[in-house]
């Protein structure tokens, strides 16, 4: 538990790492004015110290943040959701936008969060009219068609 | 001046300009309620529709988009977490938080009636004292632009229960402002070769995913049946007491955010922020701010409408736009055969005085449309959530999308939409990363250029009066909770 | 493919009949301008001018969308189009960070790889300065920065656009080092000159003639090969006049995609042609005090491809090519 606790000060330490290391080849000071390091090194070491004192705080118990871990059931409705989202980026592209949406709301209301079947399919149908009349008919919004036609 | 408002008020009476701006208003309040699209996209989408129009009749309607957007940003803020424009971080903080509790129609009764306030004193401003305002306005340049953005961001440590975690938020927020090129020499930095980075990181992917997708995400989670939020009829509606609280909120709020809309490198967003931050330090119930306080909300969204009244200063007495929107404003000008520049007051007099007549009869008619409406917008909420929550992953997703059509955005709504889910989990507060993250730019190339602009010199936020004022209150911002955190010791001992 | 052979083949055709004429065909379906900048930029508003005289005045029957695809010095707008070759349905417009961006990112150029089609309008520029400064020419100022080097600002737009451009050539004539201070955007930069912060700021004619009237603002030279001859603006002597040997003007023009129809290019430079020559266009021009050289296909490769050179040029010299 108190090694999960530590996880956003360890998060902000390795970024401040990349960071430095990824800011290698630029300059810190640039003429009379800071250059394209500056800010980053002092982010970095701000980041640093300030995960430091995080880390402090929860050894010595006097921290005010606490974790909020998902069930078991939980964790898998949102990783199933993310899943879903990443299948929409994916296939937008390949079957057009507006299909995608469509079958992830089914994927999410059916599979997902076991919703009826007819009020399901009214949301999808609301949807797509209400997406395609506003974003694509009206404000004529160039949404990705399918490739392969 | 009376009669050039009078020949002005005639112009926008006409029924067919009457008529447009009605439309303008009620496409801004549309534009502004979806995800993603700002008042700006909706204004540049719509721009080509108003050719065949008059130039005064299609200002009018764009300037309608323009402010109805402000109160449209209120609704997606309020219902589903998601700022619309970086104004609508602070609405969504307690606004949202108050829609938890039922309360829903209330903040959006208020959200109106504190923008209708602060429009309305706004216009009177800009009809009033646009000549001397501009010029004040012009006082503010790089030094105070970058004291003010560092008085912001260190305000941010203030967002949450513990300072330490606000702070690595906002640390983090500006850490990914770092990613594109470097802001003052376009020097490629932290892109790693991804062209798709070049661009930087923009607000509207990281506020829809960290605020709005984080949001459902972890609604999903938390149990089986997803109880939706209880929205009882009494609730909906001010409350004497709900009033009294506000009033002075909202004038504090509309004043605040007048200044700042005028100065031209400063947005709505900084106003937004700096005045709720001013109601949470004179509030008598400071606790309450973050957990649904009516006066944040009020004063929040009274500070962002009348600054984005406010830019229109700069925009029509020197022809400097002062937001994204009033831009396009600008380009619709010349488009319309209509020079801006500091001559356009004197030029087209009657076209800027109906403008102005305009914006009285605009915010009066979003006045109209949105107080009997906030109850049946809040009762959206009633929906069940099973239903409403794929409804806005894929709403905020095609909006992102129409942003910047590009599929990059999307991906980087999902990314920032586990982020955000993620800092929930660890007790992140996810407000100081997206505020940090519009302020960024604005802080690190305004030190640089004020450092190009005095030669190297940093006596130069000394030496200007505004800039010595605002590096007071960063000095005092910074030192005050250190001496707290040293007195409570000293109780402690004692 | 078949399709596309068949026609290719009919205009080969055709043109060997009519072998003084260019090989013209129409694209179908709408229209697509991606602009780099956002909407209300320069070339947002001038290609949202075209598309409107195009299709007002029937020239372009098919229905024109302006669409900003903006960012990232324009490289979200050309990486789009670049990804479409051989697509009749968009034109990329042709702006200044659409050749600079490459040369600062390192990344192939642009011009090199997509359709000219034409180039069509252009914007001369002038130097202004502070109205109470005691600068009467541009010799004056050439004299203080030699007295003390890099103390003379310039106010600009964003790094390595038009005004940093204007600003290396005018340090290499005269042999002077400016403080060029970039800004976000050219209102930006406006807003600091016009706060009395720098010295210097680069402005349109049109835009630089209104902050003279208003009494914001005091002319030095313009960067134009000639003086012009509106009244007002006639008295403003050029650089060259005034021993400082530089001709600078902004541009925009629009290309196709890569290994577009030649035929379909052909048509497109003329429609661009006949915009050029509408009364509604001329007047345009007029009243930004614009002007409209035209440069078409083969002659608009070779201007872009001199404007490429003098971008590297410039660019090299300010150390922001890579």
């Amino acid at each position: 538990m108190r090694l999960l606790q530590a996880v956003p000060a360890i998060f902000m330490i390795c970024l401040a790492v990349g960071v430095m290391a990824g800011t290698a080849g630029l300059n810190f000071w640039d003429g009379f004015t800071p250059g394209a390091r500056f800010f980053p090194a002092w982010l970095a070491g701000a980041g640093v110290l300030l995960s430091l004192a995080l880390l402090l705080t929860q050894w010595r118990g006097t921290d005010a943040g606490e974790l909020d871990l998902p069930d078991k059931p939980g964790a898998l409705r949102v990783l199933a959701t993310v899943a879903g989202l990443v299948v929409l980026a994916l296939l937008a592209t390949q079957v057009g936008m507006l299909p995608a949406l469509v079958l992830f709301v089914l994927y999410m209301l059916l599979g997902v969060l076991r919703a009826p079947l007819w009020p399901s399919l009214l949301t999808v149908l609301v949807l797509a009219v209400g997406i395609e009349g506003i974003f694509v008919r009206w404000l004529a919004v160039p949404l990705p068609t399918a490739t392969f036609f | 001046m009376i009669d050039a408002l009078l020949q002005g008020f005639a112009v926008a009476f006409q029924p067919g300009n009457l008529m447009f701006i009605f439309l303008g208003v009620l496409v801004g309040q549309i534009v502004g309620a979806l995800p993603g699209l700002g008042p700006a996209a909706g204004m540049a989408l719509l721009l080509p529709l108003t050719f065949g129009l008059e130039p005064v009749t299609a200002i009018m309607m764009l300037a309608g988009i323009m402010y109805g957007g402000q109160y449209g940003g209120t609704l997606t803020s309020v219902l589903i977490n998601v700022p619309g424009e970086a104004s609508g971080v602070m609405t969504a903080m307690d606004g949202h938080a108050m829609a938890r509790k039922g309360r829903a129609g209330a903040a959006l009764s208020i959200a109106a009636i504190g923008s209708f306030i602060a429009g309305i004193g706004a216009v009177a401003a800009v009809a009033v004292i646009t000549p001397p305002l501009a010029s004040f306005g012009l006082k503010f340049n790089a030094p105070e632009y970058f004291l003010l953005a560092a008085l912001g961001i260190i305000a941010t440590g203030s967002l949450g229960q513990a300072p330490i975690r606000s702070l690595l938020a906002g640390v983090l927020g500006l850490t990914i402002a770092l990613i594109g090129v470097d802001p003052l020499t376009g020097t490629p930095r932290l892109n790693f070769g991804f062209p798709a980075l070049y661009q930087g990181i923009d607000f509207i992917p990281v506020a829809i995913g960290v605020f709005g997708i984080a949001e459902v995400l972890a609604s999903l989670e938390r149990s089986e049946k997803i109880e939706p939020i209880k929205t009882r009829l009494k609730d909906m509606w001010l409350t004497a007491e709900d009033w009294a609280t506000c009033r002075f909120s909202i004038l504090r709020g509309g004043v605040i955010g007048l200044f700042v809309g005028i100065m031209p490198g400063a947005g709505a967003s900084v106003a937004s922020l700096l005045s709720y931050l001013t109601e949470r330090r004179f509030s008598k119930h400071p606790e309450r701010f973050g957990n649904g306080a009516i006066d944040g909300v009020a004063a929040a969204e009274a500070a962002n409408n009348s600054a984005a009244h406010g830019a229109l200063i700069p925009m029509l007495s020197l022809g400097i736009p002062g937001s994204a929107s009033s831009a396009v404003l600008l380009a619709a000008l010349i488009l319309h055969g209509i020079k801006p520049g500091p001559m356009l007051m004197a030029q087209e007099g009657a076209l800027v005085w109906g403008l102005i007549a305009s914006m009285f009869l605009g915010n009066v008619f979003l006045l109209i449309l949105n107080l009997p409406m906030a109850p049946l917008f809040a009762a959206l909420l009633r929906i069940p959530y099973t239903y409403l929550a794929p409804g806005i992953l894929v709403i905020s997703l095609v909006g992102a999308y129409a942003a910047t059509l590009s599929m990059g955005t999307v991906w980087m709504c999902i990314a920032f939409g586990i982020l955000g889910w993620l800092m929930m989990k660890f007790d992140i507060p996810r407000a100081p990363l997206v505020l940090a993250l519009v302020l960024a730019p604005l802080m690190e190339s305004s030190l640089r250029q004020s450092l190009l602009l005095s030669l190297g010199s940093p006596m130069i936020f000394i030496e200007r009066p505004i800039a010595a004022v605002l590096l007071v209150a960063v000095l005092f911002s910074l030192i005050a909770p250190i001496v707290r955190v040293m007195r409570r010791r000293d109780k402690v001992k004692a | 493919m078949l399709k596309l052979n068949l026609g290719a083949a009919l205009v080969l055709g055709l043109s060997v009949a009519a072998a003084s004429a260019q090989d013209m065909r129409a694209p179908e379906g709408p229209i697509e301008f991606t602009v780099g900048a956002g909407a209300g930029g320069t070339p947002d508003v001038i290609m949202r001018t075209v598309a409107q005289i195009m299709n007002e005045e029937g020239i372009v029957e098919n229905p024109i969308v302006v669409q900003n695809r903006s960012g990232a010095g324009h490289s979200n707008a050309y990486n789009h189009v670049l990804a479409l070759p051989g697509d009749e349905n968009t034109l990329l417009t042709l702006a200044s960070p659409v050749f600079t961006t490459p040369i600062v990112q390192g990344t192939p150029s642009v011009i090199d790889q997509i359709t000219p089609i034409a180039g069509f309008i252009q914007t001369e520029l002038m130097l202004l300065t502070t109205p109470d400064s005691a600068w009467t020419g541009l010799q004056d100022m050439v004299a203080a920065a030699t007295a003390a080097p890099g103390t003379v600002r310039v106010a600009g737009g964003a790094s390595g656009g038009n005004d940093h451009v204007a600003t290396g050539l005018i340090e290499t004539a005269a042999g002077i080092t400016l403080t060029y201070i970039p800004h976000e955007s050219g209102g930006a930069a406006r807003a600091t000159f016009l706060g009395g912060n720098v010295e210097l700021h680069f402005a349109t004619l049109s835009e630089g003639m209104e902050q003279i009237t208003a009494g914001t603002a005091k002319p030095l030279a313009i960067l134009s090969a000639a003086r012009r001859t509106e009244p007002g603006v006639a008295d403003i002597p050029t650089a060259q006049e005034q021993g400082v040997d530089v001709v600078y003007t902004q541009f925009w023009g629009v290309g196709g995609p890569p290994n577009l129809d030649p035929a379909v290019a052909a048509w497109w430079a003329d429609k661009f042609r006949q915009v050029t020559e509408t009364q509604r266009w001329k007047d345009g021009l007029a009243a930004n005090m614009q002007t409209g050289n035209f440069y078409a296909l083969d002659e608009a490769k070779t201007y872009f491809a001199a404007e490429q050179e003098t971008f590297r040029t410039v660019l090299t010299k300010i150390g922001l090519a890579k």
